[in-house]
């Protein structure tokens, strides 16, 4: 049974969280401040974090720091502050992932077991890999039998989708406008304005994504086209 | 040496009085010295007079000899009708005179002597004349005739009458005594007396070779006469004189040749000044007269130098030290000098006035008493100048004084009747100051123009006088009018300084601040007005952004405390719905939670970014992209959402790409913001158009670029727009202004009941701004049109 430390100072959504996590298997430790945050973590096998950034005492910010001079374990940052500054921030200090309050209880715990697969799978990622078979983080193509897994789990696309994801994962990080992408997967010239890629780039991220307005592997580059990140 | 360090030594008051002492004295001096210069005999001489020159090599010696030879011409003229020898005989005749047709009457000198005795006048041995009584009326001795012979012109002879020599007998009987007497002191000084001139003239008659000779010494000849100090040699043959006096004039030759009693030219003459001077006559008596002046001259010349260096020096230390005492830098002021100026101006013009009283009464009568009366009239002047000096002196260093001590001008009645004025004219309005300063301008201009015509037409003074008063007061009129133009120059200078100002604050430079250091008066005020004004606007202005940070701060401070109990709720909504809930009730209360705490959610985001577009305290990340492109992107992500509200989503847009400069999150969600209106707003199962066009700039963007190429002197490009707009059907009226609908928390619907925070047009059109676009709504009954324009980049 993996372990989860949830840090935050209110209780109530310490609590919420126990529920959601606790429903999914997980075992919950919880801490109210940086400082029992640190204490837990040295008494206790953690596996994950999930950390306020506001809290009393030692924040969010230098506890992750803290953690980070001698761990490499997951943290998530859960936090009211959802400028990108503040994101930017603690995914330089060392955080995984940064989850802006109010969240979607599902996205939560959605993005603590995509944390917790990669960092357990991260050592055997290697072995499998094949011609045929097209990584990016957790979003995995195997182009022999046009199966496509997200953490493991199967994605159903259409055959469109999946040309559109094949081409975009095969050039990672080339952005694709939409009149690239209809001239590929079509074959045949653009025909007037046509929002037809862009709905089906939109059906592919909310079938990949957890969470669909802010996508880990299928981005938007605004005003220029799409691209699969680098992971 | 030891006096000028027992000077020193002395106390200040003590240098003071020995000063003061000194000066007078040899200001007295001074005027000694001038006045013995003044009084020499042989003023007029210059500065030559002190080089020490002979009496013979003086013009006074030149002049004396020159006369003497004129009057041993007389001599020579009139030996024959006078007589040679020492007694002039009475019963000569001297005058013919016809009174009448036959009325000719002869006079002796006897006669004439006998005639003007008897009209009053007397006559001395030499046959000089002093006029002792006067006949009133007309004098009865006299009578008029004409003028036969006179003894004057022994040549000449007339027969009868001849107006050019009419006269009375006294005239002529006059005139032939002066001849006389010229002729009778001559022949005493030079001839009977024994004399330092020494002369020799001889006539030869080349025909008969008689000789005549006039002479006082018959043993001069060509050779010995240079043995005396001074002599002339003319031999009447020819123009030229041997001679070492200087002066000799060139008639003398024609004047030997017309008293000569033969005709032809065998003449000559030597004549010789004794330079020893042996014998007691004119000639010693001016030369001892001549050494006696210029030791006086001398003398006088040194005390006037030495008298005014001392009585300057006197003067100069007396100017530094005036208002010192010992052991103070401050300058001490007397109980005078502490009156007002003007008081003390009035005590020393009292304190004259008095003096003069006082010497006129006193001092002037008992120098009468004392002095003779020939000099009284100079006594008089003496005190009265001494006088004068001295009060001029007391007036000098009580100014002085107040000079050192600063306090001519501030302590003046002038100075609080300028403060006054001053104080009276800055409170009033700039017509009132204007229309005085104007009258007095004119009233002092007038008055002066007035005093040249007066003095140019109605005073009788000597030319002199007048032509200097008349310049005076044109030196007078055209300073004065001088110093009003540059007060004028400077006022308007002074309010071309404050337009400036008032230009740049209109501007907005509200850190401008006009320099105050050389204003006055009411202009000051103005000036200090303005940059009081500058600073209020600054103050406001950086109020304003304060303010306005303070805003955003506390909305986004305020969201984020809002976002922690939020997150709970919601959690603990979605918890709840895990719970097998099968009361439908229950169930809706449980989807009007959720749907509530979702807008809630919205609300606190929209509500930070509208605070910070609305700011501008956002980091655009401009980069070149394609508007064509993005809209694509934005309609494929809302694809479903129209298909929910069956809109049908009518695009425009041109093959060619749109590359605009611009942030591609924000203006995503701009156009996001723009589709999300349309689908809570627009009338279900209408069609939404979206139409991307170019066009040119408009009118006014070309005009003020015309404006900027004819400065720059270049040609400016004007880029073509990128229009974006995106037009709908509004499903309720919108009766409200377009520009409300991008004010915050303004929605068409006036009830609010559909979702949203009422901040999305808002933010878009922030956004759009800062991104250097135009955003624009426009509503025609229920026909909703939004219109985002970028420029497209060349």
């Amino acid at each position: 049974m993996q372990t989860i430390l949830v840090c935050d100072d209110d209780k109530q959504i310490v609590e919420a969280i126990e529920i959601y996590l606790s429903s999914e298997g997980y075992r919950i430790l919880k801490a109210y401040d940086g400082k029992e945050a640190l204490e837990v973590l040295k008494e206790s096998d953690v596996n994950l974090i999930i950390l306020d950034v506001m809290m009393p005492g030692l924040d969010g910010i230098r506890t992750t720091m803290k953690i980070r001079e001698n761990s490499s374990i997951p943290i998530i940052i859960l936090s009211a502050k959802s400028e990108d500054n503040d994101k930017i921030l603690g995914l330089n200090i060392g955080a995984d992932d940064y989850i802006t309050k109010p969240f979607n209880p599902l996205e939560l715990v959605a993005r603590v077991k995509s944390q917790l697969r990669r960092y357990t799978q991260l050592g055997n990622l290697d072995s499998q890999d094949d011609s045929h078979i097209f990584r990016c983080g957790g979003l995995v193509i195997n182009d022999d039998n046009k199966e496509v897994t997200v953490d493991e789990k199967p994605v159903k696309l259409t055959p469109i989708e999946y040309n559109i994801l094949l081409l975009l994962v095969r050039n990672t990080g080339k952005v694709f406008s939409i009149d690239e992408i209809y001239q590929k997967i079509w074959k045949e010239e653009p025909i007037d304005a046509d929002n037809t890629v862009a709905v089906h780039i939109r059906h592919i991220r909310e079938k990949i994504e957890i969470n669909p307005r802010e996508p880990r592997y299928l981005k938007v580059v605004w005003g220029v086209g799409y691209k699969i990140e680098k992971q | 040496m030891n006096t000028l360090q027992n000077l020193s030594s002395l106390p200040m008051c003590a240098k003071k009085l020995t000063a003061s002492l000194l000066h007078l004295f040899f200001l007295v001096i001074t005027l000694f010295g001038i006045g013995t210069m003044y009084m020499n005999d042989n003023l007029g001489v210059g500065i030559v007079r002190i080089s020490d020159t002979a009496y013979e090599e003086t013009t006074g010696f030149n002049e004396q000899f020159n006369r003497d030879m004129s009057n041993i011409f007389r001599y020579i003229k009139y030996r024959d009708t006078f007589g040679s020898d020492d007694s002039v005989s009475l019963k000569k005749r001297m005058l013919s005179m016809m009174f009448g047709p036959s009325d000719t009457e002869n006079y002796t000198l006897e006669d004439l002597i006998h005639q003007l005795e008897s009209s009053g006048y007397k006559l001395n041995e030499d046959f000089s004349y002093v006029k002792t009584s006067t006949v009133p009326g007309i004098d009865p001795h006299d009578k008029s005739g004409y003028i036969l012979w006179t003894a004057i012109n022994p040549d000449e002879t007339s027969t009868g009458a001849s107006d050019s020599r009419r006269g009375t007998l006294n005239e002529t009987a006059l005139s032939i005594m002066d001849t006389l007497h010229v002729y009778y002191t001559t022949y005493h000084r030079l001839i009977a007396s024994p004399s330092n001139l020494h002369f020799r003239i001889v006539y030869s008659d080349p025909a008969s070779h008689e000789t005549e000779t006039y002479e006082n010494d018959a043993s001069l000849t060509e050779e010995n006469v240079k043995q005396y100090g001074k002599y002339a040699i003319l031999p009447g043959n020819s123009v030229f004189f041997d001679t070492n006096i200087p002066d000799i004039p060139l008639n003398t030759i024609p004047s030997l040749a017309a008293v000569n009693p033969y005709s032809g030219s065998n003449f000559y003459m030597i004549a010789a000044v004794d330079t020893t001077y042996p014998v007691r006559d004119i000639y010693s008596e001016q030369s001892s007269d001549y050494r006696a002046m210029q030791k006086y001259y001398i003398g006088g010349f040194v005390l006037m130098i030495l008298g005014s260096l001392v009585s300057l020096v006197t003067l100069i230390y007396l100017i530094m030290v005036s208002g010192h005492h010992d052991g103070t830098n401050e300058i001490f002021l007397h109980r005078i000098d502490q009156t007002k100026t003007e008081t003390g101006l009035l005590i020393s013009c009292v304190i004259a006035a008095l003096a003069y009283a006082f010497c006129r009464i006193v001092v002037c009568r008992i120098a009468h008493l004392t002095l003779p009366e020939e000099s009284w009239y100079m006594a008089d002047r003496s005190i009265l100048m001494a006088a004068g000096y001295l009060c001029l002196l007391f007036t000098f260093f009580s100014l002085l004084r107040r000079y050192k001590a600063r306090v001519i001008w501030t302590n003046s009645f002038l100075r609080i009747w300028h403060d006054r004025m001053a104080m009276a004219a800055v409170h009033r309005p700039f017509r009132v100051r204007l229309t005085a300063s104007f009258l007095f301008y004119l009233m002092i201009n007038a008055a002066m123009i007035l005093l040249f015509w007066f003095i140019r037409e109605r005073i009788l003074l000597p030319r002199s006088i007048t032509h200097a008063l008349l310049f005076t007061v044109f030196a007078a009129i055209a300073v004065f009018n001088l110093w009003v133009l540059g007060i004028l120059m400077r006022r308007y200078s002074e309010l071309d300084r404050i337009a400036d100002a008032v230009d740049r604050l209109a501007a907005g430079d509200s850190t401008y601040k006009i320099d105050t250091s050389t204003f006055d008066g009411r202009e000051l005020l103005l000036a200090e007005g303005i940059n009081n004004i500058g600073d209020g606007m600054e103050t406001a202005v950086r109020e304003k952004v304060k303010s306005e940070r303070l805003k955003a701060d506390l909305i986004t401070n305020v969201s984020h405390d809002i976002k922690t109990p939020l997150t709970s709720i919601i959690s603990y909504v979605d918890l709840i719905k895990r719970e097998n809930i099968t009361d439908p009730r229950i169930l809706g209360y449980l989807e009007i939670l959720t749907q509530k705490s979702q807008r809630l959610k919205t609300l606190t985001e929209d509500l930070v970014e509208a605070s910070k577009a609305s700011s501008g305290n956002i980091r655009m990340d401009m980069v070149e992209l394609d508007l064509v492109e993005l809209v694509m992107q934005a309609s494929g992500e809302f694809e479903d959402r129209f298909a929910q509200r069956h809109l049908t989503l009518v695009m425009n847009a041109p093959d060619e790409r749109m590359m605009i400069r611009a942030d591609g999150r924000s203006l995503w969600r701009v156009i996001e913001n723009l589709f999300t209106n349309v689908c809570k707003y627009a009338l279900d199962s209408s069609r939404v158009y979206v139409d991307l066009t170019r066009r040119p700039a408009d009118l006014a963007t070309l005009q003020a670029a015309a404006e900027a190429a004819t400065e720059q002197g270049s040609p400016v490009s004007v880029p073509d727009r990128a229009v974006f707009t995106i037009k709908n059907i509004s499903s309720s009226q919108l009766n409200i202004h377009p520009d409300e609908l991008t004010e915050r928390f303004v929605r068409g619907d006036v009830s609010r009941t559909t979702e949203g925070s009422g901040l999305g047009l808002s933010i878009a059109k922030s956004l759009t701004e800062l991104m250097h676009g135009d955003f624009r709504i426009v509503i025609d009954g229920d026909l909703f049109k939004a219109e985002v324009t970028f420029d497209i980049l060349p």
